[in-house]
């Protein structure tokens, strides 16, 4: 899994939370941003991607473009895990390919749920 | 649209730390007496109208938001060292908070990034709009600022 | 069927699989119901307050009063059965919002922010729960099967 916020606190609640879901979590990487995040992106195989949406450099917005955009990134499935701010914004960031949006503050039942509808109780391990 | 009071920007703080924090905090309506180091968070927002909400707090009220949002002692280093990060983080959420409670959620809003910095003495009063203080589980003081452009 | 019932301010854990664990009159306390799905064991405990920082004398006689004691100690009591972290699910009911008997309103919702701080930290989701509103509630947990049903007046819904 990659964890792609700006705010080091954040980063860490989502990891924690991520620990809790009850799947098989193999790796969690972290970028600060949305240009880190598609360097990791190409290193490294993810399952899925959690990100904010106000970022320096690159937004989370640019960063669903991004993925959408190409043909190694665009099945990896995103959770956009942000403060709402206003509705269009959910709607336009869910248009561009995000798969779901959480909004914070999130509980962590509300992130296992929506990591588990997205990763399915499929076995295995996931990054 | 009636202008923000005091206890709107109570209630959103009050329920963002509940929430991200599990902190019930009580609000206060006399404003701290700073003794020390101010932690300043700032972030600007565009709406209908635009403008600026800051948090002061201080460095103790810090590392327990960071401690209780990392589910950790306060005495570790950890919640030390994040106690910045922390309230940086707390200013975003209660941006988007404000943005949707007090300009609705069906109105075009945006926040920027919070900016936050570690003030060897209290700042002086900036201009606001108005403002709210809440006392942390510890006695702690946090204030949200709301400085609303005019109409 | 064996009947636990569990009391106000209490705690029990059980691996009798023939047991089913109560506890009544759940207003702004919260019942946090405990069960091993591997070993079938259960456990309950059923705390009115969240603190016990300001009356350690009476949590030291009745632990179970207060989340910051209690649910540590009901997990120790699973742990004395044979249980495993990994292996608990964790429920919740109650926290309803009444005038308690110092007239005031937040209790249940004192109580549940502290049960969550307190589960947070210890890193356990709570995967279910039923909390809040204003109607009084009764929590069952049936050993055989890890079943939860919460009960309020004569509508009784699986949690």
């Amino acid at each position: 899994m990659l964890v792609v916020d700006d705010s080091p606190v954040t980063r860490k609640m989502v990891r924690r939370a991520l620990g809790l879901c009850g799947l098989e979590v193999a790796e969690v990487h972290e970028a600060s941003d949305g240009a880190e995040a598609l360097d990791k992106l190409g290193q490294h195989h993810i399952d899925l991607v959690l990100a904010d949406i106000n970022m320096p450099v690159m937004n989370g917005i640019e960063l669903v473009e991004h993925m959408a955009r190409d043909p190694d990134l665009c099945t990896v499935p995103v959770i956009i895990v942000a403060t709402p701010m206003s509705q269009d914004r959910v709607e336009h960031v869910l248009d561009k390919g995000a798969r779901a949006y959480l909004a914070k503050p999130f509980r962590p039942e509300a992130l296992r749920d929506v990591v588990v509808q997205i990763l399915g109780t499929q076995g295995g391990s996931h990054d | 649209m009636t202008e923000p009071t005091p206890e709107l920007l109570t209630d959103i703080l009050g329920r963002v730390l509940e929430e991200s924090a599990f902190i019930l905090a009580e609000p206060d309506q006399e404003p701290p007496r700073w003794g020390g180091a101010v932690l300043r968070a700032s972030i600007a927002f565009e709406s209908t109208r635009g403008g600026t909400l800051r948090i002061l707090t201080n460095p103790q009220a810090a590392s327990e938001i960071a401690a209780n949002m990392l589910g950790i002692d306060q005495g570790e280093e950890e919640a030390r060292s994040s106690g910045r990060a922390a309230v940086s983080e707390l200013l975003n959420v209660v941006g988007g908070a404000f943005l949707t409670r007090y300009f609705g959620s069906a109105v075009p809003s945006q926040l920027g990034l919070p900016d936050t910095e570690l003030l060897a003495a209290p700042p002086p009063d900036a201009h606001r709009t108005c403002a709210a203080t809440v006392r942390l589980e510890s006695g702690e003081p946090v204030v949200l600022e709301l400085d609303l452009e005019e109409r | 069927m064996n009947i636990v019932t569990v009391g106000i301010g209490e705690l029990q854990v059980s691996a009798d699989r023939a047991a089913v664990m109560v506890t009544h009159g759940l207003g702004s306390c919260i019942a946090v119901i405990a069960y091993d799905r591997r070993r079938r064991i259960g456990g309950m405990l059923h705390f009115q307050l969240p603190s016990s920082e300001l009356a350690p004398d009476r949590a030291a006689e009745s632990p179970g009063t207060f989340a910051d004691t209690g649910i540590p100690l009901l997990f120790e009591a699973m742990y004395a059965l044979g249980s495993r972290k990994e292996d608990i699910l964790v429920k919740a009911a109650g926290g309803g919002n009444f005038h308690d008997d110092n007239g005031t309103f937040d209790i249940g919702r004192r109580n549940h922010t502290m049960m969550r701080k307190i589960f947070w930290k210890a890193q356990v989701l709570v995967s279910a729960e039923d909390v809040g509103g204003s109607k009084s509630r009764t929590a069952r947990l049936y050993l055989d099967t890890g079943q939860v049903t919460i009960q309020s007046g004569s509508e009784v819904t699986p949690l």
